[in-house]
């Protein structure tokens, strides 16, 4: 007679294993979530594995690109680009730190790139093979952020303002009018914990990157008192089309989002709000575990060239730190005050910084503002 | 007989890859998050494996602990009214469907067909300013200006009924279908009127079914986090979206995991109380 | 519960009160389908009453318009006096006793016999009592907390028939409740049902296709046949008197023998067969035959003797010999090609007749019924 089995002993014997298995694996292997350095990474210059050659993966905000910009591209240089898309650098960051490889192009904001160079995750430039850096305007080299440009490349800015029907509630200057409660149930935010928790800061006239408590605690309870006036906290995109079907009055939003209506709509406008608001950079970097790194410069290359410098700008309504591209943008995008800010607006812009240990503190307190 | 207990070898071992699988893909990344929870997050999201409990004490924080309370609370709501439309659903076409039955039951199934985010924003759009539902309701006089629909805990609470319906009427067909109408005509024999005859027979053996549908909609329906964003403007606040907001915003994971180890736990507890509570001798039936 | 006896006790039932259940001119038809036609019955209080016959006769579908889980498409039905016309079963004082059983499998014994008294709204302290006693009754004490998953077939039926009567209906109702038992249980509730029916007094009201078991426990039988009522007698008269053919054929064996009537006198007839044979039988008061016409006679095998003296004697040969123990069959063939079956008791050891023995046989006219139609 062969031998038998009790079921409570195989299911015994199977689940043992599973967990000595799993916690061996665990343990013996490198238990620190920084991205892999995989061999494919760096330095593994033309040929590479899998996709190099000719197809190359853009990991970007959404509705970032012109509808010329990736077949423009292929055109040029026979490289085919797929697009994946992320809504914070906050999901970036954690997608390259959970080893997502793959990735060609990156595009992260200004405060992002100090956290993933200080991780680990991005790999050095070879300016070699980007001569049309020398397109990138003087004020938009060497930002505190990557001050000698080593992993960044400007790609486009703007500001974070405030996108409204001055139709129905007539013209506003600050940010007073989305803490008025006569507009209850008709104002929407950004779900940012960096963009909105700072919104408030900077409407009580504090820094953006402020880690002084008491002046945290201020904001928060300014957020805390507005929650209940808003229909919610959005992607900055679905605002948008909440404002011009009337269901928002004012929404806060980032300046392409903000401007594109306005070009057919008279009854919207889109300010940069006083006392102060965000201004900010988004960059194109190359993450370690680029598949295709000489695509990946091209690419670059290619956006920093004056035409499709221009295109960008043309679709995307947002600023370009491109100067050669500067003559080539519309003209009825130029005559906006919020596309090319004056000087005395433009000083009262911030700009987003690493905000290190208090980052804890300010997830936390936005955390606490969307529960209460 | 010792021939008659256990399984051949040749049993355990078909069932080997099967248990080998779910080991590693159900074992291994439980075991993960669980050693994790005990860990230690640094500010840029890397992680130091050590026993630090810590992770637990801060679950412990009233804000917290409000969130997960109020997960449990709305699956609790979202399983009572899924009970609540499922039940007589299922019953209509367990007992006077027909031939109807099958494409009823296919009705039921077809809105999985459909991917999930697709679904929400159908509902944003139905319930929006300017969408049917208040077109309909200021056409018929009822409201003359667009109500607040969308994006309130109400409109949550409708997309997860709306979501989970499916998973609490399946299970209550099953258990209903197997039941035997000449235990109806002995109860209806022995005085009960129809009413009764439901009461005390029909809906006590359809308890396995009950209990199934019920568990099948409360543990994912705790976990929810894409609804109360999509529908309910990121104003309501589950553990889902808790826990989704440590792995990707705040870079914690060892506090997002110990946030999920506890909501594991913490469902588990209510489950095994509902058992204990309805009887287990009815999940025989399942 | 006293020691079941071997006497089947007589019927007590009084003829001239109200009737326990009454049908008239009843039809049920379903689509083309007409399962009961026509039917007339009359079930006295008190009586053990059978519907018998084949399956597909229309005796479930009678039970069930008793009970009310079928409305007649046709006529009137009423229970102790009472029309019953659109009465839902929990209204009727009936209750019924299924073929499965139909246990509540959630409930354990005492809980299903205590379903009825619940339903009737009885007191808590009453129901403990009455749950006791009819659980003796079926000889069920001790069982009470048992699962009905846990109890055979037997056990399973003796719930099922305390759950019915604790309820203290007027007219209980079974639907071929002994059908899944083995034979020698079978026989002893056939005879434990008959003594409960008696000390008790209810009307009992039996469906069930096998006639020994007919015959054995009721006072009255209805045989059926194609949904139409054949016959409604007492088991002796049924078995003696048949009515026709169908009920001569279906209770017992028998031999039947068709003619054309050659002569007729005072309660008899002879009958002239195709094959020649010329058969003196009797014919019953109310049934009149007149010369010319075609009749039917039956003679049971008991009554007829191997060799011997008799009114009709007729000459064959053994075709077979059937041992059955207690008696040994006889299956003998006329030069005719009919064959005639006699079953003899073995008194003494077997006779030495075998097969293809020459033989006669003999029967008297007074055990030869003319049959209607």
């Amino acid at each position: 007679m062969a031998k038998r089995i009790s079921r409570g002993r195989f299911l015994k014997t199977m689940g043992a294993g599973a967990v000595a298995g799993s916690t061996f694996s665990i343990l013996s292997c490198s238990v620190s979530t920084s991205p892999q350095s995989s061999g494919d990474g760096g330095g593994n210059g033309g040929g590479g594995n899998g996709g190099g050659g000719n197809s190359l993966n853009l990991y970007n905000w959404s509705d970032y690109v012109a509808e010329e910009t990736l077949p423009g591209f292929e055109e040029e240089t026979g490289i085919r680009v797929t697009q994946d898309f992320y809504a914070s650098n906050e999901e970036l960051l954690a997608r390259l730190q959970s080893g997502a490889a793959g990735y060609d192009v990156i595009v992260p904001s200004d405060y992002m790139v100090a956290i993933m160079q200080k991780s680990g995750v991005l790999q050095e430039l070879d300016f070699e093979q980007i001569p049309n850096f020398e397109n990138v305007g003087e004020e938009f080299r060497g930002l505190s952020y990557d001050p000698e440009n080593n992993f960044s490349v400007p790609y486009q800015w703007g500001t974070t303002g405030l996108l409204y029907n001055r139709a129905e509630i007539g013209e506003i200057t600050s940010w007073d009018a989305i803490f008025d409660p006569e507009f209850e149930g008709r104002i929407a935010m950004i779900d940012d914990v960096r963009e909105t928790l700072g919104a408030a800061l900077m409407s009580l006239g504090y820094s953006i990157n402020s880690t002084d408590e008491a002046e945290l605690e201020e904001a928060q309870s300014l957020l805390v008192e507005q929650k209940p006036l808003l229909r919610g906290y959005f992607d900055s995109t679905e605002i948008t089309p909440l404002v011009e079907n009337g269901d928002i009055l004012i929404g806060h939003v980032f300046s392409g989002d903000g401007m594109t209506p306005t070009m057919d709509n008279e009854d919207l406008a889109y300010i940069i709000p006083e006392p102060g608001a965000t201004r900010w950079t988004d960059n194109m970097c190359i993450p370690n575990g680029a598949a295709n790194v000489e695509g990946a410069h091209q690419f670059i290359n290619y956006i920093l060239a004056a035409g499709p410098g221009a295109a960008l700008t043309n679709y995307t309504y947002y600023g370009t730190p491109n100067e050669a591209a500067l003559p080539d943008i519309d003209e009825e995008l130029t005559d906006i005050p919020e596309y090319d800010p004056p000087d005395e607006v433009f000083d009262r812009l911030q700009v987003i910084e690493d905000v290190g240990e208090a980052t804890r503190m300010y997830e936390r307190i936005f955390t606490e503002v969307k529960s209460s | 007989m010792d021939e008659r207990k256990g399984w051949s070898w040749r049993l355990a071992g078909l069932l080997s890859p099967a248990a080998f699988w779910l080991g590693i893909f159900f074992m291994l990344p439980l075991m993960l998050i669980l050693v994790y929870s005990f860990g230690r997050s640094g500010v840029y999201g890397d992680i130091t494996i050590t026993f630090d409990p810590s992770n637990y004490l801060r679950v412990f924080d009233p804000l917290y602990l409000e969130i997960i309370g109020r997960s449990l609370a709305i699956a609790g709501l979202t399983t009572l009214f899924c009970f609540a439309l499922g039940y007589p659903l299922a019953y209509f076409i367990t007992f006077k469907g027909g031939r109807w039955k099958l494409a009823l039951l296919l009705m039921v199934m077809i809105p999985f067909w459909t991917s999930l985010l697709v679904r929400a924003y159908a509902w944003v759009v139905i319930l929006g300013g300017n969408g049917i539902a208040n077109r309909s309701l200021q056409f018929l006089g009822i409201t003359s200006e667009p109500l607040n629909l969308i994006f309130t805990p109400q409109a949550v609470m409708m997309g997860m009924v709306y979501s989970y319906l499916p998973f609490m009427i399946l299970p209550l067909y099953a258990s209903l279908e197997k039941f035997d109408s000449r235990l109806k005509e002995a109860a209806q024999d022995l005085g009960a009127s129809r009413w009764h005859t439901f009461w005390k027979v029909t809906f006590p053996l359809s308890l396995p079914g009950v209990i199934a549908g019920s568990i099948l909609v409360f543990i994912p329906s705790a976990g929810e986090f894409v609804i109360p964003d999509l529908l309910g403007g990121s104003r309501t606040v589950m553990t889902g979206n808790l826990i989704q907001q440590q792995f990707l915003n705040a870079r914690d994971w060892a506090f997002g995991s110990a946030l999920a180890v506890m909501l594991g736990v913490l469902m588990l507890g209510a489950i095994l109380l509902y058992i204990r509570k309805v009887g287990t001798d009815k999940l025989e039936g399942v | 519960m006293e020691e079941y006896t071997k006497q089947i006790p007589q019927s007590e039932a009084k003829p001239d009160t109200k009737p326990a259940v009454k049908l008239s001119g009843v039809c049920k038809r379903f689509g083309d389908f007409t399962a009961v036609d026509n039917l007339d019955l009359g079930i006295r209080e008190g009586e053990f009453f059978s519907l018998l016959g084949p399956s597909g006769c229309g005796k479930t579908t009678t039970l069930r318009m008793i009970a009310g889980f079928e409305d007649p498409s046709e006529g009137t039905l009423s229970v102790a006096g009472e029309p019953m016309l659109g009465v839902p079963p929990y209204r009727r004082p009936v209750n019924t006793v299924f073929q499965s059983y139909a246990l509540f499998p959630h409930l354990d014994v005492a809980e299903n016999v205590a379903f009825g008294l619940k339903r009737s709204k009885v007191a808590k302290g009453e129901i403990g009592k009455r749950v006791a006693e009819a659980c003796e009754m079926v000889q069920l004490s001790g069982f009470e907390n048992r699962k009905s998953s846990n109890l055979s077939g037997g056990q399973q039926q003796r719930v099922a028939l305390a759950r019915a009567l604790v309820n203290r209906p007027k007219v209980l109702l079974l639907d071929e409740p002994l059908g899944a038992l083995d034979l020698k249980l079978r026989k002893e509730m056939q005879i434990e049902l008959k003594n409960l029916q008696h000390s008790l007094g209810i009307t009992f009201v039996y469906v069930t296709h096998d006639q020994e078991e007919a015959l054995t426990m009721s006072d009255r039988i209805a045989v059926m046949d194609d949904g139409k009522v054949r016959q409604i007698a007492d088991p002796a008269t049924l078995y003696e008197l048949p009515a026709d053919r169908f009920v001569a054929g279906f209770i017992g064996e028998t031999n039947t023998f068709s003619g054309e009537v050659v002569d007729t006198a005072k309660n008899r007839a002879i009958i002239h067969t195709a094959d020649g044979m010329d058969i003196e039988a009797f014919v019953p008061d109310g049934r009149e035959v007149s010369k010319g016409e075609e009749a039917h006679a039956a003679v049971r095998p008991e009554k007829v003797r191997l060799g011997g003296e008799g009114d009709n004697v007729v000459s064959g040969k053994i075709r077979d010999v059937v041992y059955l123990g207690s008696s040994t069959q006889y299956i003998v063939e006329t030069s005719g090609g009919e064959r005639i079956s006699l079953v003899k008791q073995n008194i003494r050891d077997a006779s030495g007749e075998k097969e293809g023995d020459e033989a006669t046989v003999a029967w008297d006219a007074e055990n030869c019924l003319i049959l209607g139609g």
